[in-house]
């Protein structure tokens, strides 16, 4: 069980989160046309490593907290709430 | 004039006054009715929004994971922008019309009186029954008194608080869930023994 | 008989005897007794039979390595299958049989397989069973479970209790021995909070086996008493290492009693979320492998030590030691304090700095010798330069080494390390916040070890944010000691076993090799060597050292299998915990709830809602009170609790905006006091959800989505409101609970709602179909909303929920003289499918707006989730399935939900599927919804509803899904 830092709660279990995928994404504007959105919608990456996801806290304060987790291992960098972006870590 | 006395929201439950182990420390589970309004600040108006609270309830809007409280009335964080107010039972929809009108155009006024469900879990063992069904650290360390978090207790949201240093814990859900909840803590107290009292017995500290 | 009880020692209470029974035959013991411990001090020597070969064994160990004494514990629902005697505490009346023998312990016909050994290798089992594969159900499968496998599980209902706990700390320490004892003491001292578990029923590990070091695990343990923030949790095996610092643990709290008291339950669940973690898991003994080091008789040196100190029990008379390391010395010791007849200690090695202190107590010690075979009762002892030496001995004592029990230090991430002085893994770097220390990570003697665990407690808890306490006395430094020399195999002729449990042999290791299953993981898989309840933790290393020789490469790069938890056997019962029969899962309830159980509603779960079916009278079956229910409403009037809808409040000066591109049909223009349908489609242009919106105010909308989408959408809206659209200025909150819906429908519903409705005109010219107004009954404040789903003229009520019962008492009293009938969700369903209504099994995640008929509501242009992607020409094909109704040709033949739509009977080709059906009662016949290709254009074609589940098929007239009113006339009525 994941111990995931809600940028609003704190560290909570992650039962009470449920995992909606990649945050990376990015909802196009309205005229973008069809491949904008096909992409959008089903086009992932699939990382190995450091990914940004979605984990909306639903049985907390039900933000969609954008959270940056390794895939290999686990560990959790940095999770921040909806609007934001995940700041840059220099590698 | 009051307003009609609400039915319990422990209907569907068939359980005895008291239960559990006989000899040993109980706790209390007591439905406690409840005005709960819901406030959610329009966009960029949260500061008007604290103002215009503390003029009518005398309520310090908390931070998150905190409560506030002013004479009967109490306030806790539950999402950006978002608290709830807690406030006794009898002021009924009155509190609702002069909150709404005090707050036209600063906020989003939505009862949840009869959404919500307030159950107050005391005694020595309070902190022991709600490890067997909740995730979140309650050591007095962590969780101090005046301290709230929205979490799962039993598998279902629930805003808590803690009250007092019995400890009391104010758990308040989902009224569909009320039930579900009162029926998973009187489980979890087992080994401790319980009572449940009705209405009006606990009083907001 | 050779076993014993000692005149004095061990931790037991031997001022009382308890009796219990094993297969059969009555034994006496004490308080603090294992049920091993019990058997040897009554002179059992064989206790079970092997897994494979049926080949008698004896108790190896004296803890959780255990690989061969199971037994099938207690009696009738509480039996037990495979629990280890070396960790069975005794109480009085425990009953216990050996298993895995048949018919009995000493006779077992089975055994011939031992004889056949040669034939059933490694890989046996893939070999042979392969053909006929219908073989395998009837007969290779009860065969292996007769011969082989381990005790039986029972089919009763576990009459006891289990619950979880969730426990956080700043420092969890695991394992209570001389390590685990001083970190727990010196990050107590800090004042960290400190919870200290130790799988055994008392505190000590290793120094229970010491008398010299009594007093001080005594001083520790009143000293850890004495601190307000340690948790001492004795029984309390930990199991697993997970993510983020959260370890999983049993505790056996009811285990060492006949039944858990009342109120008590039997196992703990338990949790920890610890900022930091001390390992002190301590070391297991391994074993070697030699011929007949399977044998009765055979007993790692360490729990020698462990029966006399501990139990006070001598497990034989005359002794061979055979060892490759100083530690079994102390078991000499113990040996001759046990007044064993003759001790001989056979060391591998040239010398041993021990040996002159054993030598004075008369003990035999001889270097450079090995175990050549063990009988049972006389060793083969072989020298260097060949000679032998056959020694009589009941006992064969066993040391190879110690491996540190890495187990949960490998699971929390950290890589094993290659420690060449003790020849084996330890923990490497960590990974998340966590040390090993003590015989854990290879440093080992009390003395060592109990420095070792106060550094590393000290260090967790300044990790965690702490100051170090004041320091303590630790026990006297170790002696230094001769290094052990690495011995794994004695290479001779007989069965030399590597995993006891498993029957796994050195040659079943060699021929994995051989046929290319050379990995350790392969090697693990095809000879099941580390399987099962023990894990092969006496002879894992072992194993891996042979299958290292076989391919020539160093130990070290051979490796282990991964390990994964759990580090030892877990019962289903305690995972489950009280999440049981009606603690399952939550259980929602309507304020109504009450209500529909008093007046004898059948309730159904739908979703987590407990919902009214339908409500029978005496004498009625189902379809009559479904019939009865609906001709109500049909005819005169019905009320329904719809309370379980999902309700949204939408507030903000973007509500309008928001709703205009959350649904795929426009919400601007609704006018305040009117609802309106509304269809909300996935990015994809999938139908999501539907239902009807209701507009309060300028800038206060109503939702309504369907039960079972009521979460999914309010999470949909947060999504697109906080993520995408974060300059809407919308605020939302779910009223579900809030508000008792009540569907009050039928042609004699206005006039029963005229009776009760107090300030409202619900005349048809004031409050028209699809109005909604404010208004009060019985003097509670309600809203009226004129919407239909049974396509009858109908309203919805909604009332404060604590109000809910007393609106509804009033609505039926006053539709009382119209025959009013409460409904449940069955006459619900059978006149949404008469009317046409699309629900959940037409909105199930692959129907698009056009294949449900609504193509037309879908707006052109604009920002709308769902239009570019439904505008895709593969979902705007006309010829896809579209929604249908259907009706046999034949009134009298019955129609399938799930049944498949072909032009005749016979042809291949699906045309579509049959998503719902229902008796009607307005056509007294079974009528249907479909999904059905080209559907518009098939109006009035026949085709074949084919259910070859069933062997039916029924010719079927495609119609209009509207079966009745398809002007809608009866909802404007
Ligand atoms: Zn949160």
């Amino acid at each position: 069980m994941h111990l995931i830092p809600c940028p609003c709660c704190g560290p909570r279990a992650e039962d009470e989160f449920h995992y909606r995928g990649d945050a990376t994404v990015k909802r196009p504007a309205p005229d973008a046309g069809e491949q904008a959105f096909y992409d959008f919608v089903y086009t992932r990456a699939n990382p190995r490593g450091w990914h940004v996801e979605w984990w909306h806290h639903y049985a907390g304060c039900r933000q969609w907290v954008k959270v940056e987790r390794n895939t290999m291992t686990h560990e959790i960098r940095t999770a921040v709430g909806p609007a934001e972006d995940i700041p840059e870590v220099q590698v | 004039m009051s307003a009609p006395e609400r039915r319990s929201r422990f209907g569907g439950a068939s359980l005895p006054a008291r239960g559990g182990a006989a000899q040993g420390d109980a706790v209390t589970i007591a439905e406690c009715p409840a005005t709960l309004i819901q406030v959610t600040a329009r966009k960029g108006r949260q500061d008007a929004l604290a103002a215009a609270t503390l003029k009518e309830l005398a309520l310090a809007l908390p931070a998150p994971g905190a409560s506030a409280l002013a004479g009967d009335c109490s306030a806790l964080w539950l999402q950006p922008g978002g608290w709830l107010i807690q406030a006794p039972a009898n002021d009924g929809n009155a509190l609702v019309r002069r909150l709404a009108a005090a707050l036209d155009g600063i906020a989003a006024v939505v009862d949840q009186s009869h959404g919500r469900c307030v159950l107050r879990l005391s005694g020595q063992q309070a902190r022991a029954v709600l490890a067997k069904l909740c995730r979140l650290d309650l050591h007095p360390r962590s969780f101090a008194v005046g301290a709230s978090a929205t979490t799962l207790v039993g598998h279902v949201a629930c805003t808590m608080r803690l009250v007092d240093e019995t400890p009391a814990f104010d758990l308040i859900v989902g009224a569909s869930y009320a039930t579900w909840l009162l029926e998973e803590l009187v489980e979890a107290a087992d080994a401790f023994g319980w009572q449940l009292t009705r209405a009006g017995a606990a009083q907001p500290a | 008989m050779s076993g014993r009880r000692l005149p004095a020692g061990g931790h037991i209470d031997r001022e009382r005897h308890l009796s219990f029974s094993f297969d059969g035959r009555r034994f006496f013991g004490h308080p603090g007794d294992t049920l091993a411990s019990a058997l040897i001090a009554n002179g059992v020597r064989l206790v079970g039979r092997s897994f494979k070969y049926h080949r008698p064994r004896g108790i190896m160990t004296a803890g959780p390595d255990e690989p061969s004494a199971l037994v099938e514990l207690r009696e009738g629902a509480r039996t037990e299958p495979n629990s280890k005697m070396t960790e069975v505490a005794l109480y009085e009346g425990l009953v216990a049989r050996s298993q895995n023998r048949w018919p009995s312990l000493g006779l077992d016909l089975m055994a011939v397989n031992s004889l056949a050994g040669k034939l059933i290798g490694a890989g046996f089992y893939y070999k042979t069973f392969m053909w006929p594969k219908a073989f395998w159900e009837k007969v290779y499968e009860p065969l292996i479970r007769r011969a082989a496998g381990l005790g039986r599980a029972v089919d009763r209902r576990d009459p006891d209790h289990y619950e979880a706990l969730h426990a956080h700390c700043d420092v969890l320490v695991v394992g209570s021995g001389a390590a685990g004892l001083a970190a727990a003491r010196a990050a107590g001292a800090s004042g960290a909070r400190v919870i200290l578990c130790e799988r055994d029923d008392l505190l000590g590990g290793g120094l229970l086996l010491d008398p010299a070091h009594d007093a001080w695990r005594r001083q520790t343990i009143a000293a850890l008493e004495a601190m307000p923030e340690v948790e001492i949790l004795p029984r309390t095996n930990v199991f697993g290492y997970y993510d983020h610092n959260l370890l999983g643990a049993i505790e056996h709290a009811g285990d060492h009693l006949a039944e858990p008291a009342p109120h008590q339950v039997r196992q703990r669940y338990r949790t920890f979320r610890a900022t930091e973690v001390v390992l002190a898991t301590g070391a297991s003994e391994r074993l070697i492998a030699f011929p007949g080091n399977d044998k009765p008789g055979v007993m790692m040196a360490g729990a020698a030590l462990a029966y006399i100190h501990r139990f006070g029990v001598a497990p034989g008379e005359r002794a061979v030691i055979f060892t490759n390391n100083d530690s079994a010395y102390a078991t000499a010791h113990a040996l001759a304090d046990a007044q064993f007849d003759r001790i001989v200690l056979a060391d591998s090695r040239a010398a041993s700095a021990c040996a002159d202190d054993v030598k004075a107590r008369g003990i035999d010690v001889r270097f450079g010798v090995e175990v050549a075979h063990y009988g049972g009762d006389r060793v083969t002892l072989r020298a260097r330069n060949g000679a032998s030496d056959r020694i009589p001995a009941d006992l064969l004592c066993v040391s190879g080494g110690w491996n540190p029990n890495v187990h949960l230090a490998s699971q929390s991430g950290a890589r094993l390390r290659w420690h060449e002085q003790i020849a084996s893994f330890v923990p490497g770097e960590p990974v998340q916040a966590e040390r090993s220390a003590g015989a854990a990570r290879g440093v080992f003697g009390p003395g060592n070890a109990a420095r070792d665990g106060a550094e590393a407690g000290a260090a967790a808890a300044i990790a965690a944010g702490f100051k170090p306490g004041a320091a303590f006395a630790l026990p006297d430094a170790d002696r230094p000691e001769t290094p052990l020399e690495p011995l794994w195999e004695v290479r001779a002729q007989g069965k030399a076993f590597v995993d006891l449990q498993n029957d796994v042999t050195t040659e079943d290791i060699r021929l994995a090799h051989r046929e290319g299953f050379s990995h350790i993981e392969h090697a693990k898989r095809y000879t099941t060597h580390n399987m099962a309840t023990d894990q092969g933790k006496l002879g894992g290393l072992v194993g891996a050292a042979v299958l290292a020789e076989a391919r020539g490469e160093p130990l070290e790069k051979v490796g282990l299998p991964t390990f994964r938890p759990y580090t030892s056997p877990v019962t289903i019962g305690a995972l489950a915990g009280r999440a049981i029969g009606e603690h399952f899962q939550p259980v929602r309830r309507t304020s109504l709830h009450d209500w529909h159980l008093r007046h004898g509603a059948a309730m159904q779960p739908s979703g987590a809602w407990l919902r009214p079916f339908y409500y029978p009278k005496p004498g009625e079956d189902i379809w009559d009170a479904i019939f009865r229910e609906a001709r109500a409403v049909r005819g005169s009037v019905g009320i329904c609790d719809v309370s379980t809808l999902g309700k949204i409040d939408l507030q903000g000066p973007d509500a309008a905006t928001f709703l205009d591109r959350l649904y795929a049909n426009a919400f601007s223009t609704l006018a305040i006091g009117k609802a309106r349908y509304g269809l909300m489609l996935r990015e994809d242009g999938i139908a999501f959800d539907d239902g009807t919106t209701a507009r309060l105010g300028p800038e206060h909308f109503l939702l309504t989505c369907t039960t079972a989408n009521a979460g999914p959408v309010l999470e949909h809206m947060e999504f697109y409101a906080q993520t995408v659209w974060p300059d809407l200025d919308v605020q939302f909150s779910s009223v579900t609970d809030q508000w008792a819906q009540m569907a009050v429908a039928g042609p004699r519903s206005r006039l029963t709602l005229q009776k009760v409705v107090a300030g409202l005109d619900l005349s048809n010219e004031a409050f028209p179909f699809m109005a909604v107004g404010e208004a009060t009954i019985a003097g509670i404040p309600v809203r009226v909303f004129r919407i239909s789903f049974s396509g009858e003229l109908a309203y919805e009520v909604a009332a404060p929920s604590g109000d809910g019962e007393t609106v509804w008492e009033a609505i039926i009293a006053a539709g009382e003289e119209f025959g009013i009938a409460p409904y449940g969700l069955e006459a619900m369903g059978l006149m949404r499918i008469e009317k046409g209504h699309a629900a959940g099994p037409e909105l199930n995640g692959q129907t698009t707006a056009a294949d449900l008929g609504m193509g037309r509501m879908v707006k052109k242009a604009g920002d709308v989730v769902g239009r570019v992607l439904g505008a895709r020409p593969a979902l705007a094909n006309p010829s896809r399935p579209r929604l249908v109704g259907i009706r046999p040709t034949d009134p009298a033949k019955r129609l399938r939900g799930g049944a498949h739509l072909v032009s005749e009977p016979g042809a291949g080709k699906s045309l579509g599927w049959v998503s719902s059906v229902t008796q009607s009662i307005e056509l007294s016949q079974w009528i249907g919804l479909a999904m059905l290709e080209d559907g518009a254009a098939r109006q009035g074609q026949l085709l074949h509803a084919v259910s070859p589940l069933h062997g039916e098929s029924v010719e079927v007239i495609v119609t209009s899904p509207h079966h009745i009113d398809p002007e809608n006339a009866r909802v404007r009525a």
